[in-house]
């Protein structure tokens, strides 16, 4: 049987996550495909959508589709991409130039009201569209609201929209949802943690603060007690964000009765900014916020992972990512667990993912060769799809 | 405490190929020294540290697997790199008893482990030290996250790096007996066997092999003591058969055991001790059954069978069935001697199909040393012989096993025998009349044959498959009256390939294989064999237990259709009458379906040219025929301007060899001029890819060609440059980096790493 893992691409500064389950269910969280990434002809960057593609299903009709794409919010380096590679639209006119184009039907779309408030790129805009279509579908019951490529659930609260009629399509914090496209899962669930209602009313909102929060669970067997690996996604929240979760899982006891803030993985929320820990610019706000540090008290074992999905860190930069922030996390889980997405497997110039097996001692990462194989060797289309210049001068 | 620190630094001459090695591990570890440690006159050993990724609430089952694993790679300084190196664990607590995939070692000796099903030399043969370590770091992945049973929901047997001789029964009857609990006496844990011991002068101690059957009860054992007694003294002493009683023992409640043996034992005294672990006291059973007249005076079998949690590989229970024979020497008081020297022997399966094989008689008078004699060699060996041909040489190291009856030239009385003396000596008995000292059997690898024995014949025919002899043919020189030849038989039978190289070892062994799958573009019968290759399962099935018998499934008449036609190719062309000074490639086709068909291509290969790299880096570049002409046509034709394109061939790392077969010209979107040359890229990508598709992934793109109209016979600082981006974007194949200059008179290599 397949394992469930966990892939977190090289995206440099963004996000792009796959969650794939041990019956080849896919959940992708945000995207962030260059159109420069395809090709391999960046040697810097690695293709992110021929990956995509490899691991997500396809039907019987050959057309690629992941079960659930979950955006935590609409900024660009969290959609990137989702315009040119994502079929939108009524999926029974999917068709055979949307297939040649290599195009991913969403089977099921999770929609944060918070993207419908205001939007700042093209890929937020299609996302926020998309997703209106299938609303409108259940608004009007069609009956195809229901298949596959029209599904859609609506995570926390409305801001100006009003999505009330739609309320049993709609997930809040607090809740566990076990149930993705339309099947039920027993051994893999979703906590969700945000947004908060205060957030998105607040008149000093932004995408950031109002980012879904959530952590993916997964248990060895469906009665398990204890739940093998914990999986923390957190977009670009800050530390506001941190201390409201902190402090109403802790009310409600969801931290005891759903273990809802442990962790063994935590992507560092903002690609491993200082606005997890306090306010910006860092050097005017130095100490972390207790509540940050808290919650990072949460991880369990002694190797859990700290995944910083960004550039390279160097002290010099400004954040995102943060110097600073990386040492507040590494004094939490030691160098050999704070694994940088550009900087953690490297294959010639090119960033690789990082990808976590779900074992039942929590998630190990996984072995990559890397060597090509044999003795003898030829190449592909690498070198000759290259301009070679040459001569005598 | 580390096994290394027993061991002191290595002051001794490190041949070249282990200093390459270690260059690479070096590379590879991203470290700058390395110590080199002397283990023991034959073996040094490089400590290095492997990473391992662990779950991050520890290892699967608590397995002592930790962060940062110490290890020493073994290298043998004799005989790297056919024999593959060997990953040591440098902890001497490594957990030895909890993990497969590891050899049997003494309690005091670091565990080695096992990276591959299968043979590791021959594995390796075909992998570069990137490869080997890959291997060991994923080894230790596996093991500490409870993936090192590739077999999921089933046991992997203990691993034996040695055993002497083997012991045949069919598995599903020992477990019945133990199922079945028919026991020697009611209320027993063992039962008695009747068996056949195969006299074995090739073993050390002239040790038998066994090969057991029925179960017998005490209430009969006196009977059948007696007839083994009467037949014994019946048989003529120079039998090779004799009846015997071997006795298997298992644990009477059934438990269930988990951990691996890491020292089995070596003498009686030990062997009660193993025993007495798994609460079985083999000294009581021994006496119990001298009690009913069994005489201990010769080798005693023992199958000692052990109850795993799981369903063991390959076989259809969960007994892991260990075999011992004893040898009962002396008796005090009538007790076994504690000093009786123990063996380890290996389980096969019995086979019992019968063999048939049509030969034909005809004198052949060139002398041939056959290198590998299993199904295929064995067949054209025994044309060869049946025909009179006096003077044979056979190199094998391998010992013939009953799985070989299905397809060999040799019976079942050959079965534990080396297959070279056997063939030798079945070859020597048909001409019993007149003793021949021409026919000569080497049971040795065949790196370990000396020059004086291999210039005793002018031809040399491999049929071993072997990637490794395909190396040491490449790598080694021979006199140039020797003519070299290749045979193999690939997708599963159906494509017969015969290489004969040209004179003075032009075209190459490896020129003509690497040639075949080039050959796959526009032949039908290669097409659908590299397609095969290329898409089939990397693991093969295992016949019987243990590392080394991987097997394929290929019928025993298709192997002797083209041993058949081999055979005669071989005889024919034994004075090169067609070929003359050309190489030959040669494709037998069988279609088994329905009404069978054979067919026939050929080639006659003329010279490569050949060319070393004119920076001395030690890789050398092979052009098929024609190809020069070609390009220099090209260099005239756009003269004054330059021109080029990219090289389409294969390239092989452990013999530093670029061969190349076509050249792609300048794509329609170059440039040139009189000084520089442009290349570009329009519908050059798809066309590399589609020749990779069509040879199964192993021909492509293997470097740049561009002209120098000029008479530069040096790269430009321009040229330069661009291997420089070159090289950075081959070593992601990996590849090196190749620029071949064409002048108006001269083709110039340069090839970097």
């Amino acid at each position: 049987m397949t394992k469930n893992t966990i892939k977190y691409y090289p995206v440099c500064n963004g996000d792009q996550s796959l969650i794939t389950l041990a019956d080849n269910s896919t959940l992708l969280i945000d995207c962030n495909i260059r159109e420069s990434s395809k090709g391999g002809y960046d040697e810097e960057l690695y293709d992110v959508h021929k990956d995509l593609l490899e691991s997500i299903q396809k039907d019987q009709d050959g057309v690629p589709y992941v079960d659930v794409f979950i955006l935590t919010h609409g900024d660009q380096d969290h959609c990137r991409g989702f315009k040119a590679n994502f079929y939108q639209g009524d999926p029974k006119n999917y068709s055979k130039t949307d297939k040649k184009n290599n195009l991913i039907r969403i089977d099921a779309m999770w929609f944060s009201p918070m993207i419908a408030e205001k939007h700042t790129n093209d890929d937020e805009s299609a996302y926020q569209k998309e997703a209106e279509r299938r609303l409108g579908l259940h608004r009007k019951k069609d009956l195809s609201k229901d298949n596959p490529g029209n599904r859609i659930r609506i995570i926390g609260y409305d801001g100006n929209n009003d999505y009330k009629d739609l309320n049993h399509l709609r997930s809040i914090p607090g809740d566990v949802v076990s149930r993705f496209n339309d099947k039920n899962q027993e051994t893999f669930s979703i906590f969700i943690h945000s947004p908060f209602k205060e957030h998105l009313t607040s008149a000093t909102k932004d995408k950031n603060s109002t980012s879904i929060v959530f952590q993916a669970r997964f248990k060895e067997r469906k009665n398990d007690f204890q739940h093998s690996t914990l999986a923390m996604f957190g977009g670009d929240s800050d530390h506001y964000s941190w201390d409201t979760i902190l402090s109403k899982t802790k009310k409600y006891g969801k931290d005891k009765s759903e273990d809802a803030l442990q962790w063994d993985i935590f992507l560092s929320p903002h690609h491993c900014s200082w606005s997890f820990f306090n306010d910006r610019p860092q050097e005017e706000h130095v100490d972390p916020k207790k509540t940050s540090l808290e919650v990072l008290n949460y991880k369990r074992g002694e190797s859990a992972k700290l995944i910083a999905s960004c550039r390279k860190i160097v002290a010099e930069k400004p954040n995102p990512p943060h110097d600073a922030a990386k040492k507040e996390y590494v004094s939490k889980v030691g160098a050999s667990n704070f694994l940088n997405t550009s900087t953690n497997e490297v294959k010639g110039n090119t960033p690789q993912p990082i990808i976590f097996e779900i074992t039942s001692k929590g998630p190990s990462k996984v072995f990559k060769s890397r060597s090509a194989g044999a003795i003898t060797s030829a190449g592909g289309a690498g070198a000759s799809g290259t301009i070679i210049k040459q001569g005598t001068k | 405490m580390l096994f290394s620190n027993r061991l002191v630094q290595y002051n001794g001459i490190i041949p070249l190929q282990i200093k390459d090695a270690i260059a690479e591990i070096k590379q590879y570890y991203n470290i700058c020294k390395l110590k080199v440690l002397a283990i023991d006159d034959q073996f040094i050993g490089i400590p290095v540290v492997v990473e391992v990724s662990i779950p991050t609430m520890g290892t699967i089952a608590e397995i002592d697997i930790r962060p940062k694993e110490p290890i020493i790679i073994r290298f043998n300084l004799k005989l790297y790199p056919e024999y593959a190196p060997l990953v040591l664990s440098d902890r001497l607590d490594f957990p030895k008893n909890k993990l497969s995939h590891l050899y049997a070692s003494h309690k005091e000796d670091p565990a080695k482990l096992c990276l591959v099903r299968g043979n590791v030399n021959e594995w390796f043969a075909g992998k570069r030290i990137e490869n080997f370590l890959d291997a060991t770091t994923e080894w230790f992945y596996k093991a500490a996250n409870g993936k090192l049973n590739d077999d999921g929901d089933e046991f992997d047997p203990l691993r034996l790096d040695s055993y002497t001789g083997y012991h045949s029964y069919r598995y599903n009857r020992m477990k019945g007996i133990i199922e079945d609990n028919v026991s020697f006496l009611p209320g027993h844990s063992f039962a008695c066997l009747i068996s056949m011991r195969y006299a074995n002068s090739d073993q050390i101690e002239k040790l038998p092999n066994f090969k057991s059957e029925m179960p017998v009860q005490a209430a009969s054992i006196d009977l059948v003591l007696q007839a083994i007694k009467k037949a014994e003294s019946s048989l003529p002493p120079e039998s090779k058969v004799i009846p015997d009683i071997a006795i298997l023992v298992w644990q009477g409640e059934h438990k269930i055991f988990e951990n691996y043996e890491t020292e089995l034992p070596r003498n009686y005294r030990s062997l009660k001790n193993y025993f007495h672990q798994y609460s079985i006291e083999i000294d009581t059973i021994l006496q119990t059954l001298k009690q009913h007249k069994y005489v201990f005076d010769k080798h005693t079998p023992i199958i000692h069978a052990i109850k795993r949690p799981k369903k063991m590989i390959g076989f259809d229970g969960p007994y892991e069935f260990i075999n011992f024979v004893v040898k009962i020497t002396t008796q005090k008081k009538g007790k076994i001697d504690d000093s009786c020297k123990v063996w380890n022997q290996d389980h096969i399966e019995p086979f019992s199909s019968d063999l048939a094989q049509i030969l034909t008689n005809e004198d052949r008078n060139s002398s041939t040393l056959f290198i590998g004699a299993g199904s295929l060699g064995s067949k054209i060996i025994m044309h060869d012989a049946r025909s009179g041909k006096s003077t044979i040489g056979i190199c094998d190291d391998d010992n013939f096993l009953q799985h070989n009856l299905a397809r060999h030239t040799l019976y079942a009385d050959s079965v534990g025998r080396n297959k070279a003396n056997a063939i030798i000596e079945e070859i020597k008995q048909m001409y019993e009349t007149e003793p021949r000292k021409t026919l000569n059997a080497y049971p040795v690898s065949v790196s370990l044959l000396s020059d004086q024995k291999i210039i005793l014949y002018n031809w040399i025919l491999d049929s071993t498959a072997s990637l490794n002899v395909q190396n040491w043919f490449v790598l080694k020189s021979f006199p140039a009256e020797i003519n070299v030849a290749r045979c193999e038989v690939v997708d599963k039978g159906n494509v017969g390939l015969l290489y004969i190289e040209g004179r003075n070892r032009n075209p190459r062994i490896d020129d003509l294989i690497n040639l075949a799958y080039y050959r796959a573009l526009n032949n039908r019968s290669l097409a659908k064999w590299r397609h095969t290759d290329a898409t089939k399962e990397p693991d093969t099935l295992n016949i019987g237990l243990g590392c080394s018998s991987i097997s394929t499934v290929v019928s025993d008449d298709s192997i002797s259709q083209h041993a058949a036609i081999f055979s005669r190719l071989l005889h024919n062309e034994k004075d090169r009458a067609t070929l003359k000074e050309n190489g030959l490639l040669f494709i037998h086709s069988i279609n088994t379906i329905g009404i069978p068909e054979t067919n026939t291509k050929f080639e006659v290969v003329p010279v490569f040219d050949v060319y070393p790299c004119r920076e001395g880096s030690g890789w050398e570049l092979r052009l098929i025929n024609g190809l020069r002409q070609r390009l220099l046509k090209q260099c005239k034709k756009h003269k004054p301007n330059e021109t080029g394109g990219i090289l389409i061939g294969i390239c092989n790392y452990k013999t530093k060899t670029i061969h190349v077969f076509d050249t792609i010209q300048a794509p329609s979107d170059s440039k040139s001029c009189a000084t520089s040359f442009i290349r570009g890229i329009a519908g050059l990508p798809q066309k590399v890819d589609q020749i990779k598709d069509s040879t199964g992934g192993l021909i492509g793109y293997v470097g740049e060609w561009h002209t120098h109209p000029t008479q530069l016979e040096a790269l430009s600082e321009r040229d330069k440059q661009t291997v420089e981006e070159l090289r950075s974007i081959n070593q992601k194949v990996p590849l090196p980096t190749l620029s071949l200059i064409v002048t108006n008179t001269d083709l110039l290599p340069f090839i970097f790493n």
